[in-house]
């Protein structure tokens, strides 16, 4: 075996492996499976981004205009289950695979063919979510949170929704377990955990998380599943269970998984903010503490997510304190952004925009958060178009935009040929208004009352919904464009250069040409 | 696992562990003290583990002086 890599040495397209589709079936390469990840949630996220515009289509004007309400429901219910679980996730799983084996100098991840496994689970789960929708009585409208009993009296559908939930979270499993002894076991001589790039850090840190927390949410689905087939009573009250115990042990796994979406995503800015200050990553070690820190405290705050759910006065209390003490470790890492900035050489090309316009409009998504977890003004605004506004503000101003830096960043190193600049530029600014246009008014109609997950709604919330509404279609639209930049870059980009951001400093720039090699590290590179 | 390279950092102390775990909830961390310092994972698992009971305890008796 390792006589074949050295005689093979540099060869790019090494070795007999299979070639057409067999090569992406059958694929165990970290690149080539990081790239199938990519894709597949690109996919998702278009699918997701549909359902999206059915919904704020139903919602440009009061009144049912183009679909029913049981179909509303569940393009809710489906838009959250895909864009969370298809979209998000998948895509920074994308991300590891590609890029932490050539941060941390190792020829590939630790289980390349369960890595694979990984992957092809996927395809199987988002068809699973997609034919719900074709089953007797439509697609279950029960929320992405599938509360019970909603979800033990749902139609079929919410079976496929159940089996979907059980297969992604044994593919995020097993991605996690991969990427933790990656991290752990394989990194090149010389490269201490305190060494590793941030994003590495990061990564250690979610696949953690996703280890502890799938399978509670795995639990919490096989008991609506059991209710609803084997005659248990976990969530019915009449057979002696509580409905409310799902609400606890859905957020129980719900609230980590917020971080393990965030997570990943600071990871990227981080990598990206330092390559653009030109400047080391300001505080990296409080970067780490951080991060592990947030991770701890996720744990100690879920039932924040169900004030008015009912709970002593006691208990909101806790989560209450418990929650806005979350704030502290996650302003400690917004300063070190801003100071990593800090009188650095900067330049501002598109993936630098899109890890600003992270950096403002996450916090903004941070500070709304702090807004609902203070308990009387929550019971005000919970399930109101204000919660909307904040996740959004979280999952697409900070996860998505943070992938989009991520791909404009890596696009070079993972294809060899650079992206256009003016578009993605272009992507940006667009991205950036259209998302605001269709978010930021959300604040205001939910702040007015107005309930979220209802396709219908009274006259004085009419401007504002048509205002989020054009937004959305803009919004969506632009993400066309960013398939196209995409797409052009690999078909006809301009060569890159090796290292076309000067200020990037970890192994995948420093010690690896561009395109990235087949086979990453053969040898273990010589660190300092 | 750690320590392949460079000179030996020095064992770490209970206090200094604890401190160590108790940055981390502030986030606010030097890298240089990090350095000098080996720590065994368990012994942050452990120390973790019991900080964080004790941040919960806190946050409860802050709640029971404020119901009170």
């Amino acid at each position: 075996m390792e006589a074949a890599h050295a005689q093979h040495g540099h060869d790019d397209h090494a070795h007999g492996h299979p070639t057409g589709i067999m090569r992406w079936v059958k694929s165990t390469n970290h690149k080539d499976i990081g790239t199938m990840y990519l894709w597949f949630s690109f996919a998702m996220f278009l699918v997701g981004g549909v359902m999206a515009l059915i919904i704020r289509t139903e919602l440009f004007q009061p009144g049912l205009q183009i679909v029913q309400p049981d179909f509303f429901n569940s393009m809710t219910t489906y838009h959250g289950l895909i864009m969370v679980f298809g979209a998000i996730m998948p895509a920074f799983v994308g991300f590891a695979n590609w890029l932490i084996p050539m941060q941390i100098g190792a020829p590939d991840m630790a289980f390349p063919r369960m890595n694979n496994l990984s992957f092809w689970l996927l395809p199987p789960a988002a068809l699973l979510l997609i034919a719900a929708q074709f089953m007797p009585g439509g697609g279950a409208g029960v929320g992405w949170t599938m509360y019970a009993p909603l979800s033990t009296q749902a139609g079929p559908a919410m079976d496929l929704t159940i089996f979907a939930v059980h297969i992604l979270g044994i593919s995020s499993i097993m991605g996690s377990i991969n990427i933790i002894t990656t991290i752990l076991n394989m990194r090149a001589p010389g490269m201490s955990l305190m060494k590793m790039p941030l994003f590495c850090w990061t990564w250690l840190i979610t696949a953690y998380l996703v280890v502890a927390v799938m399978p509670v949410l795995a639990g919490a689905v096989t008991m609506i599943l059991t209710d609803r087939h084997f005659g248990t009573h976990f969530f019915n009250a009449a057979g002696g269970g509580d409905p409310v115990l799902y609400q606890h042990i859905f957020w129980f796994f719900g609230h980590p998984e917020v971080y393990i979406i965030a997570i990943p995503a600071f990871g990227v800015v981080s990598q990206v903010i330092p390559a653009f200050s030109r400047k080391p990553l300001f505080g990296y070690a409080s970067m780490v503490y951080a991060t592990a820190s947030i991770a701890i405290l996720s744990f100690m705050v879920w039932a924040h997510h169900m004030y008015t759910a009912g709970m002593p006065v006691e208990a909101q209390l806790y989560f209450m304190y418990a929650t806005v003490l979350i704030a502290v470790p996650t302003g400690v890492k917004v300063f070190n952004w801003v100071a990593t900035m800090w009188k650095g050489s900067l330049t501002f090309e598109t993936p630098m925009l899109f890890a600003i316009g992270f950096l403002f409009l996450f916090t903004l998504g941070g500070f709304t958060g702090l807004v609902l977890s203070i308990t009387p003004v929550d019971v005000q605004l919970h399930d109101t178009y204000y919660v909307v506004a904040h996740f959004h503000y979280v999952m697409v101003a900070g996860a998505l935009f943070s992938a989009f830096a991520g791909i404009y960043f890596w696009l070079p190193k993972w294809t060899g040929k650079m992206y256009d600049e003016t578009l993605g530029k272009w992507h940006f600014w667009l991205s950036l208004v259209f998302f605001n246009v269709t978010f930021f008014v959300q604040h205001f109609l939910g702040l007015a009352g107005m309930p979220r997950r209802i396709p219908d709604y009274a006259v004085q919330f009419t401007e504002f919904n048509m205002i989020s509404t054009i937004g959305a279609f803009g919004f969506g639209f632009s993400q066309l464009l960013f398939l196209y930049v995409v797409v052009k870059c690999i078909r006809s980009g301009e060569k890159a250069p090796e290292k076309p951001w000067e200020g990037a400093d970890s192994l995948e720039w420093t010690h690896l040409p561009t395109p990235a090699p087949w086979h990453s590290f053969e040898t273990p590179p010589v660190l300092k | 696992m750690e320590s392949v390279m460079g000179e030996k950092p020095s064992k770490a102390t209970l206090f200094q562990v604890l401190l160590m775990v108790l940055s981390a909830f502030l986030g606010i961390r030097k890298r240089t003290e990090h350095e000098k310092l080996e720590v065994s994972p368990l012994q942050v698992i452990i120390v973790g583990v019991m900080a964080a009971a004790l941040f919960v305890l806190t946050v409860v008796s802050v709640v029971q002086l404020v119901i009170r």
